[in-house]
């Protein structure tokens, strides 16, 4: 019994090298965001946009158009947790298709995230499909637990901000590209 | 296989190799589940909660793949009816650690997933009205003691004539006509 034990363990030591999870938080969180704090675990719901109630967007972690917009022109990360077909069908430009499935199955994806940022502490917005969608939530708290320590919801997705015209374009993600 | 094996014995070895590839199939099917997505794996290791990250880190990681590959050797050693008896036995001890660990997150009222089985968390799992997945609960600590019951029988009965033991065991006790003989895994 102890043998087979051993064996695991060895055989498990070794196979943790070669594929490595993600799981302590590296810094301390950020206040420095300047418009909603961090998610930590996202609990409210897409109901509540900033523009209608900005400190329990604060609360939150959540963002709207004008902040996300505003971000964007500072050049934060944007991840989209929207399935493959969606973000091929348009996606906002320059963000990273990330649904959580995805990360999940991958935990270097978790470091990828972390140099597109800068670091965990650094701010990375998440979008979906805005309403209902909730694959946005489960990215961040997924992130959350991998340390991530300033995620960002735009609740209001990428149908908000095609609607308003800002810069977006269609295909498939770099890295799965033929 | 023995050429003296009785009817009682015969039967009583095909119930037990029923159990093997059926205690077995699912040990290897769970392994399997937890090392093609070990980030997830790691994820509910940390949820329960039961070794912090701060000071555990090391240690979930190494459980993270340490727990499946020892349930995967476990497994195929079932299957295979190779140390039947040591391979059971420490698939009780791994249930019964599961079954005190979920306990523990039932006790602190945790909101947890099992990780169990990932996707595939039949029949404790699924998702509810709001189409969350389901959390941990009793259904999970039943399964598991479900399952312990056949690793107890094999820890007992071993893996009877069907298992690949039974030549190793048969010519051991051959060999070793002075001595008292082994105790056989088929008894």
């Amino acid at each position: 019994m102890l043998a087979i034990v051993g064996v695991a363990t060895m055989v498990g030591a070794a196979h943790s090298m070669m594929k490595p999870v993600k799981l302590k938080r590296t810094a301390a969180p950020s206040q420095t965001d300047g418009g909603a704090t961090p998610v930590g675990v996202v609990t409210g719901g897409p109901e509540s946009t900033p523009e209608q109630n900005p400190q329990a967007t604060l609360g939150d972690g959540e963002i709207g158009l004008a902040r996300a917009q505003q971000l964007y022109d500072e050049y934060a990360v944007f991840l989209d947790a929207r399935p493959l077909y969606q973000y091929e069908q348009g996606h906002i430009t320059g963000s990273h298709w990330m649904p959580v499935e995805r990360v999940m199955d991958n935990g270097a994806l978790f470091f990828e995230i972390e140099d597109l940022a800068g670091g965990q502490d650094q701010t990375v917005v998440i979008y979906c499909g805005g309403g209902d969608c909730d694959a946005s939530h489960n990215l961040a708290i997924v992130l959350e637990q991998a340390g991530f320590t300033n995620l960002l919801i735009f609740v209001d997705g990428y149908p908000a901000w095609e609607a308003a015209g800002l810069d977006t374009q269609v295909g498939a993600p770099p890295e799965i590209e033929p | 296989m023995s050429e003296h094996a009785s009817p009682l014995r015969v039967i009583g070895s095909i119930l037990l190799l029923v159990l093997r590839l059926a205690l077995g199939g699912m040990f290897v099917f769970a392994a399997w589940v937890k090392l093609s997505s070990p980030q997830e794996f790691a994820f509910s290791i940390k949820a329960f909660e039961i070794i912090g990250v701060e000071s555990g880190e090391h240690v979930i990681k190494l459980l993270t793949f340490a727990l499946p590959w020892a349930e995967m050797i476990c497994g195929v050693l079932l299957i295979l009816g190779l140390f039947t008896r040591s391979a059971a036995g420490l698939v009780s001890v791994q249930l019964l650690l599961f079954i005190a660990a979920i306990g523990s997150v039932l006790y602190r009222k945790l909101d947890v997933e099992c990780g169990c089985f990932g996707e595939y968390d039949w029949p404790c799992g699924g998702k509810d009205a709001e189409g969350k997945p389901l959390v941990i609960g009793m259904c999970h600590i039943w399964r598991d003691v479900v399952m312990l019951a056949p690793a107890l029988v094999l820890m007992l009965f071993g893996g009877g004539i069907f298992a690949l033991d039974w030549p190793r065991l048969r010519s051991e006790r051959a060999n070793a006509p002075l001595a008292r003989a082994p105790e056989p895994e088929d008894d």
